[in-house]
């Protein structure tokens, strides 16, 4: 059993600190909570399933296409909506909530309320520890590995990501040292939207692509970014992990009760509130860091 | 002027808005058919209602005395996954507004109960599909005078777990076989749902005397859109057999990857929406020796049921649904009792439903407990009228049981089943076959 939970929480867990960091990275740098975010995960999906089942397309074409077109759409909508208001945070909220509805309701005009079964990047499973794997799931967290080794790098290495890091810890002193805020911020929407739309591609031939398949995700990754710390990259992945070995207890431990796996996030982000309100590795008030 | 002529628009366009639409001509017989429209299950009942309007109709309609009328089926969308309040306000419309003469439907048993209420207090004959819980029937036996009007011409949850139990002592004769186990292992699943909870109550009191284990039981969210865990989890309990109960998204998830995984267990049970070729299709084929409760097939369980199959096949390019065959079939019996009785009135209709006596129905003859009896006007299940355990064989849905043998003696004694199985196996049937991922696991695990 310690191998089937060791094995399906990093599975579960790497999903979600995809979104996550995603999700964490707009708001540490742009102060932005995108709760369109796991919709434009939705929008990867549909661009894969379209790219493949409707057009033909092979698989890794329609891979890069569905995270290049998610990136455009989310690039267009940051522009349209939330540029001009950025300075509003509860607009701002709402707005990316209408948002995320009206992904849902364009997705379920276009495509039908069915559920959408994708075809594998490669088809098959093996054994590891007794729990059954497909290549599938090797390739989800194959990526989402890579993914959070490159956004880290890209943070931590580069000049770009010290121009990134620099705005999220104070815009105005940036702004003065010559750093542009709003090409920095537009960057970070492209690597949050590219994130969201590889999550939403390498997933959707594991579970089914539907019209309302970003919602219970949404409420993950929101928990995960409290549990972790606002304002913590690196805290949100960790958020993630915890959240997704959370569930995978549940269910092995308590299946009676394992529709109550997402009941678990919000119980523990509650829990951390409670305790540590800035979250297990959050920023205090008094100062920020990315 | 202009505020007078702005206050006049408005006055106007709420008008148009709170009217009931065009009035049907005086010789049109409404049916108003609810249900959750934007689920899988909802598309498919309503096109199985507007089938039946189209078989009526071409026909020349209804013949009450010495006159025809044609049929005009409303749609309600009752959300009732969502809000029970939408669920009575569809409910209410159809019957005050749109002033229907019988309502087919209801779904969900949580939302379809206060239905009844509406239903009887507005004296409006109302059909329930394919709601199973056992409530619905013993509210009709402590209110008989106000909800009379109730009947429920698919199976209750007992019926239904007759079914199943049934195809399940026949699909475990072949899997103790085929994998050479004396004493299989059961993992349960269903879905957190009031029906769900009675059958996965009944299944633990049952399964040991049929001869089988129970090593879990998993209650995976109706929405859920990954159940690999559960999957996992059920295949590390060392189950032979996976008996399910389920119904909304977390059908094609669960389907899809079982097979995927090639969790080395027969997969059976109840899957709502699992006999169509679209849930096969969304699946991938993963669905591929699943099998399910069903109610249509192309075999003659009555004699009504073939040319049926056909000409539902030629509209619509595909097989009926289970959906579909409950609505048309509930239409089509109500159409039947109306010309019987030469009228739709529901204080009329009552006493004739209450005396159906296998009156002969597309997939099942019609029989109602009767009154005085503790869950009356429930289909009365049977040799006639028993449903169907059908598994998906490389793309076509295949009959399994009934298999010729009669029940097994536990089903008869505890459940109350009646005899008469005896040789009921329809031409086509065909033997439960394990999943062939199965049998070589647990071959190669002796």
């Amino acid at each position: 059993m310690i191998g089937n939970i060791l094995i399906n929480g990093l599975l579960t867990g790497g999903m979600y600190a995809t979104l996550a960091l995603g999700f964490a990275l707009v708001f540490s740098v742009g102060r932005i909570v995108n709760m369109a975010h796991t919709a434009l995960y939705m929008v990867g999906a549909y661009l894969f399933f379209s790219g493949v089942r409707l057009f033909g397309i092979n698989v890794w074409i329609s891979f890069a296409l569905a995270i290049v077109l998610a990136v455009l759409v989310g690039v267009a909508v940051f522009k349209l909506f939330i540029d001009r208001i950025k300075e509003h945070e509860t607009a701002v909220m709402i707005i990316t909530v209408a948002l995320a509805m009206l992904f849902q309701e364009i997705c379920l005009e276009v495509f039908g309320g069915r559920f959408r079964a994708v075809d594998p990047f490669i088809a098959g499973s093996v054994e590891v520890f007794g729990t059954t794997v497909t290549y599938q799931n090797f390739i989800a967290i194959g990526s989402s590995a890579l993914a959070l080794i490159a956004v880290w790098f890209v943070l931590k290495k580069t000049k770009i990501g010290f121009a990134i890091r620099a705005i999220a810890e104070d815009g105005e002193i940036a702004n003065v040292m010559g750093i542009d805020g709003s090409r920095m911020q537009l960057l970070v929407i492209v690597m949050s939207v590219g994130l969201a739309g590889l999550a939403g591609a390498t997933t959707a031939p594991i579970t089914m692509v539907s019209p309302q398949m970003w919602m219970g995700p949404l409420v993950v990754v929101l928990a995960a970014v409290v549990i972790g710390g606002l304002g913590s990259i690196g805290g949100s992945v960790l958020g993630a992990f915890i959240l997704g070995y959370a569930e995978i207890l549940v269910v092995f431990l308590v299946p009676n009760g394992s529709f109550l796996r997402g009941v678990v996030s919000l119980g523990l982000m509650i829990l951390v509130l409670l305790i540590k309100p800035e979250g297990l590795f959050g920023v205090t008030f008094e100062e920020e860091r990315l | 002027m202009k505020r007078k002529l702005f206050c006049l628009m408005v006055v106007g366009m709420c008008m148009l808005f709170l009217s009931p639409g065009p009035a049907l001509a005086e010789d049109v017989l409404k049916v108003g058919v609810i249900g959750p429209t934007k689920i899988t299950y909802g598309r498919q009942a309503w096109q199985g209602a507007q089938f039946a309007e189209e078989t009526i109709n071409q026909a020349g309609g209804i013949q009450l005395k010495d006159k025809k009328y044609k049929v005009k089926v409303i749609k309600a969308d009752s959300n009732c996954y969502a809000s029970t309040p939408d669920a009575m306000a569809a409910m209410e419309r159809l019957v005050t507004v749109d002033k229907v003469d019988v309502v087919v439907g209801g779904v969900r048993s949580e939302s379809t109960i206060p239905m009844m209420d509406i239903a009887g207090d507005n004296k409006r004959l109302f059909l329930i599909l394919p709601s199973a819980d056992l409530e619905i029937s013993s509210r009709i036996a402590e209110d008989y005078d106000r909800l009379k009007y109730c009947f429920r011409p698919s199976f209750t949850t007992t019926g239904t777990a007759r079914t199943l139990m049934a195809g399940f002592t026949a699909m475990t004769r072949q899997v103790k076989a085929q994998l050479g186990v004396e004493r299989p292992k059961v993992a349960l699943v269903a879905i957190q749902l009031k029906f769900g909870d009675t059958l996965i109550n009944f299944w633990k009191k049952i399964l040991p005397a049929l001869g089988v284990d129970v090593v879990g039981v998993w209650r995976p969210a109706q929405s859920a859109s990954d159940v690999t865990a559960e999957l996992t989890a059920i295949k590390a309990a060392g189950a032979h057999i996976i008996l399910a109960a389920l119904v909304g998204p977390v059908e094609p998830v669960l389907v899809k990857q079982w097979g995927e995984m090639q969790i080395p267990a027969a997969l059976y049970g109840l899957i709502l929406n699992g006999t169509t070729d679209e849930f096969y299709e969304g699946t991938n084929g993963f669905a591929n020796y699943m099998a399910t409760f069903g109610n249509c097939a192309a075999v003659p369980l009555t004699e009504r049921t073939l040319p049926y199959y056909t000409a539902f096949q030629k509209r619509y390019n595909e097989a009926p649904s289970t959906g579909a065959t409950n609505m048309y079939s509930a239409i089509m019996f109500w159409k039947d009792m109306a010309e019987r009785a030469g009228s739709v009135d529901s204080d009329v209709l009552v006493p004739v439903l209450e005396k159906a006596d296998n009156e002969i129905g597309t997939v099942i003859n019609y029989t109602f407990t009767k009154p005085g009896s503790p869950n009356p006007h429930d289909a009365v299940w049977g040799p006639k009228a028993s449903g169907l355990i059908q598994q998906w064989r490389d793309g076509k849905m295949k009959v399994v049981w009934p298999d010729g043998h009669e029940l097994h003696p536990v089903l008869i004694k505890a459940m109350g089943c009646p005899t008469g199985f005896e040789g009921v196996r329809y031409e086509g049937t065909v033997d439960y076959v394990v999943p062939p991922w199965a049998v070589k696991y647990w071959k190669n695990k002796k």
